[in-house]
This record gives structure tokens, C-alpha cells and sequence, in this order.
């Protein structure tokens, strides 16, 4: 448990100490600041504007920040040798991709945290704030560490730049599964059955999805915070082992 | 009470990496067999590309052998019980550059499952051997390429090893560094630690090592002790008649 740590924070340094966290967060502080001074140009729908943007702002940085870093960690490791320090003692591979894993989401629950103060105080400024929207921020953290472990079994086998192209892919198509619902009822039998098993594989990520209710003050159900947390659980453990069935394999 | 195995066991090791687009397979090891004794002092000699490294690495866990034994400390190297024993300096070391010297090592005992004042202590410690002292609050991005090297010899002992394994030790290292590392293998030595390095640089071998082999082309062209290969001449002259006539 302890070596586990020690590998988590590790991460968690390198990425904290990495500069293009402090660009992003800046980028992100702007778009939520810049979403109130959009508001202003709408007519009754202010409120609904400037919560949207927000939640939106901080889905698509939180997004950005786990490609930007997730992407590139392992292969960072194998491509400057570092791999040979950590491997070369008592640590079990798998236990270095979940010490990975834990620590960039520590890095994203910190900036979570960061984005998620700073649009509440918005918030509250005006006269907005619900707690619902502290829920959907919540959903967005769950959704991110989905994300995170994508972006790690990607980079157990291919380039950083492959890796962000697949994880973004999936990220677009795990928000719009329905529709792959309704081609499956359209198409072939054949394709139908491929494209309905599709469905069940691919990520389901408007699980998470919580920014819409929220905007209306509309809470998360008791339901479906449990059917959110365990499929995330569930969803990331089962990326996390092909990662390390995959990373086992690798030679050095 | 001295095990029965050897420190280093390797038996008939064979290592193949599979054909690439374009490329044919290509033999990183051929069929070498070798042991090195507990408190044993040994030297893997080869030209560049021989399989030095390839083996180094089979003995580590890192590479799988396509056929054959290597086996470490009694165990095969893809335990992590064993790996706890070994101490490990690759070749050109290049460590997280975002840490300190001090956070590095710190980093690299947790591994071990070290923590608090005991790996605080053998930091300083370690930090003190190898002249680092003055830099443990520098991050290693800033270090060059002798201070790297000197830092990654303190984490390879930072677990106190059985067996400690340096790819390429002396490289990067300038005269006075060189002359250090040496004095700081023979006090490992005088402690009974087995030593297993890979090296280019002929001089070291023959003031460190009770015996060497010579790898070429993958494959061992000549195993035993130092005065035994030499025969009377030189080990340069030794070495070269050895490898060269593996040339084509």
C-alpha cells in the first residue's frame, strides 16, 4: 500500500510541477469568468447561460487536462527510461499503472476542486448556486477517472498522439451510445448484433451526465449516484487489468 | 551460512527479438551459460551491441529469455522478493528531472517499502558516499551528466543489496569521478556484496574483477578468471585477439 503511494504521488508531482497544468487552469479560470460577461448578452436565460458554460468549461478542461497528461505518462516512462528505476524493484507492473492512475486523479480532483470553487463562488455571487451543481461536478470527477484510465491503456501500447485521438474518440462516442442503439434496431441483423455488442463495450459516459439537471437545480437520484459509482468502478477497473494484461507482456 | 545456489545463475540463455517490419529477427543472446558466486566480483566485457545490456536486463526481470534460465539470488527475476535484494544502475541513466536529489532517492527507498528516519538516514548516508551531499536540494534536471551518474549509483543501494547490478558504471564520469566509483566498488566489495557490471573500459576490470566474460554477438566468447584470459598478455591485447575474431 505504502509503495503504491509513494508511486501515486509521484505522479502526482510530475504533474503538478508540469507547466501546461497552470496554462490549461488559467484557460479555464478565463472561459468560466468570460461566461458571465456572455450572459449578459442573452435575454431571460442568463442564469441557465452562464451555469451551462460553466459546468461546460470545467467537463472540457477536466477532459483536456486528463489527455494532455494521461496520454503521455507511460509512454514518457518507457521513451526516457525511467520504466528500468521503477521496475527493476519489488514493484509489480500493474501496481505501477494503478499508482499512475491514483495519482493523475489526484492532480484532476485538485484542479476539480480549483475549477469547481471558483465557479460555486461565481455562483453564489449571483444568487445561483445549488447543490446540484456541486453533484454534477462530482459526476464530471467520476467521469474524468473513467477517462484517466482510457488514457493509461492506451499508452501502454501506442503514442501519445494515437493515444489522445482513441481516448477523445471514445470520449465522443461514449456521450452519444444511444444513437448506436437506435443503428443497431436500423441495420442488418448482422451489423445489428456487432453494433448493439458495441454498445455494451464501448463506455457509456452520459452516465455521467448530470450538468443539464443541475443547471435547473435539479438533484442526482440516490439511484443513480450508486448505478454511477459502481458502473465507473467496474468500467475502470475492467481498463485498468487489459492495461496491465498488456503492460505484462511488454518487454523493456 | 552460504547458499547453495549461486548469486547469478544463468544456464544455456537464449534471447530472439521477434522480426520487425523490415527487419529480420535478430539473436540478442545465443546459448550463454554462466554463474557468479555469492561476494563475487564480475565483469561482462563486449562491444557495443554485443548483448551486455540484453543480459543485464534478462537478470532483471525486464526482457524475457526465448529460451533458457536466468536466475537471481535462487529465484527467477520476475519475483519481486528478489528484486528487493538487487540494486540496479542502468546504462546513461536518465532519472525523473523534476525532483530533487533528495526526493529522487527518497522516492526510490519508498519502493523498497523504506520510510521515515531509517530512509532518511540512509539517504544522508548514501548521499554522503557518493559526494552528493551539496546538491540533495537540486533538481536533477539541473544535475550533469557525472552528478546523474553519481546520484544513480546512491539508488542502487539504497535497499542495502545482495547483489548490485551497473550497466556501464564509469560512464560520464571524468578521471577523479572514475577513480571515486572504483574506491566506492571495492569498499561494496570488502562489504561481500556481489557485483556484476558491464563495462567497456578494460583498466576498471582488471582492478575490480576475480573474473569476466566476453560477450560478442550475443554470444560468450570467453568466461573465467582475468589472469587465466589474459595468459600473460595484456587484458586489451586479450580482449581484442578474443572479439576480433568473432568479426567478419
Amino acid at each position: 500500500m505504502r509503495t503504491l503511494l509513494n508511486l501515486a504521488s509521484n505522479t502526482f508531482r510530475e504533474t503538478i510541477r508540469d507547466r501546461i497544468l497552470y496554462v490549461l487552469l488559467v484557460f479555464a479560470g478565463v472561459m468560466i469568468a468570460a461566461s458571465l460577461f456572455l450572459g449578459t448578452f442573452t435575454f431571460a436565460q442568463e442564469r441557465k447561460l452562464v451555469l451551462d458554460l460553466g459546468l461546460g468549461t470545467i467537463e472540457l478542461f477536466g477532459v483536456a487536462i486528463a489527455l494532455f497528461l494521461g496520454t503521455s505518462m507511460v509512454f514518457k516512462e518507457v521513451d526516457k527510461r525511467t520504466v528500468y528505476i521503477v521496475l527493476t524493484k519489488p514493484v509489480p507492473r500493474p501496481m505501477f499503472l494503478v499508482g499512475k492512475f491514483l495519482g493523475l486523479c489526484m492532480t484532476l480532483a485538485v484542479l476539480l476542486v480549483l475549477m469547481g470553487l471558483a465557479f460555486c463562488g461565481l455562483a453564489v455571487a449571483k444568487g445561483w448556486f445549488a447543490w446540484p451543481l456541486v453533484g454534477a461536478i462530482a459526476m464530471i470527477g467520476l467521469q474524468l477517472a473513467v477517462i484517466v484510465a482510457m488514457t493509461i491503456l492506451f499508452s501502454t501500447f501506442t503514442s501519445p498522439l494515437l493515444s489522445m485521438i482513441l481516448t477523445f474518440c471514445l470520449y465522443l462516442i461514449g456521450h452519444n451510445t444511444t444513437a448506436l442503439r437506435l443503428a443497431a434496431k436500423k441495420a442488418a441483423p448482422a451489423v445489428g448484433h456487432l453494433i448493439t455488442g458495441l454498445y455494451y463495450v464501448l463506455p457509456n459516459l452520459s452516465t455521467f451526465e448530470a450538468k443539464n439537471g443541475a443547471v435547473y437545480g435539479d438533484p442526482v437520484s440516490a439511484w443513480r449516484w450508486v448505478w454511477a459509482l459502481g458502473y465507473g468502478l467496474a468500467y475502470t477497473i475492467a481498463l485498468l487489468a487489459t492495461a496491465a494484461a498488456i503492460f505484462e507482456r511488454r518487454e523493456f | 551460512m552460504m547458499p547453495s545456489e549461486p548469486a547469478v545463475a544463468i544456464s544455456n540463455l537464449t534471447k530472439v527479438y521477434p522480426p520487425q517490419i523490415g527487419q529480420p529477427a535478430k539473436v540478442g543472446l545465443s546459448d550463454v551459460s554462466l554463474t557468479v558466486e555469492h561476494g563475487e566480483t564480475f565483469g561482462l566485457l563486449g562491444p557495443n551491441g554485443a548483448g551486455k545490456t540484453t543480459l543485464q536486463k534478462t537478470l532483471l526481470g525486464l526482457i524475457r529469455p526465448t529460451s533458457g534460465t536466468a536466475r537471481v539470488l535462487g529465484s527467477d527475476p520476475s519475483d519481486t522478493r528478489v528484486r528487493a535484494r538487487i540494486g540496479y544502475l542502468p546504462e546513461n541513466p536518465y532519472f525523473y528531472t523534476y525532483l530533487t536529489g533528495q526526493e529522487f532517492l527518497a522516492f526510490c527507498g519508498g519502493l523498497f517499502g523504506l520510510h521515515g528516519k531509517p530512509l532518511a538516514e540512509r539517504i544522508d548516508q548514501l548521499l554522503e558516499r557518493v559526494g552528493m551531499t551539496h546538491a540533495r536540494n537540486l533538481a536533477l534536471r539541473k544535475y550533469s551528466k557525472g552528478m546523474l551518474q553519481r546520484i544513480g549509483v546512491a539508488q542502487a543501494l539504497i535497499n542495502d543489496p545482495e547483489i548490485v547490478m551497473l550497466d556501464e558504471p564509469m560512464s560520464g564520469l571524468d578521471p577523479v569521478g572514475r577513480k571515486e566509483l572504483r574506491e566506492l566498488i571495492l569498499g561494496l566489495k570488502s562489504e561481500g556484496k556481489t557485483i556484476f557490471f558491464n563495462t567497456h573500459i578494460l583498466s576498471d576490470v582488471e582492478a575490480l574483477c576475480e573474473r569476466v566474460g566476453i560477450l560478442a554477438n550475443g554470444k560468450l566468447v570467453a568466461y573465467g578468471k582475468v589472469s587465466e584470459l589474459a595468459q600473460g598478455r595484456t587484458l586489451e591485447d586479450a580482449f581484442v585477439e578474443v572479439v576480433g575474431g568473432t568479426r567478419a
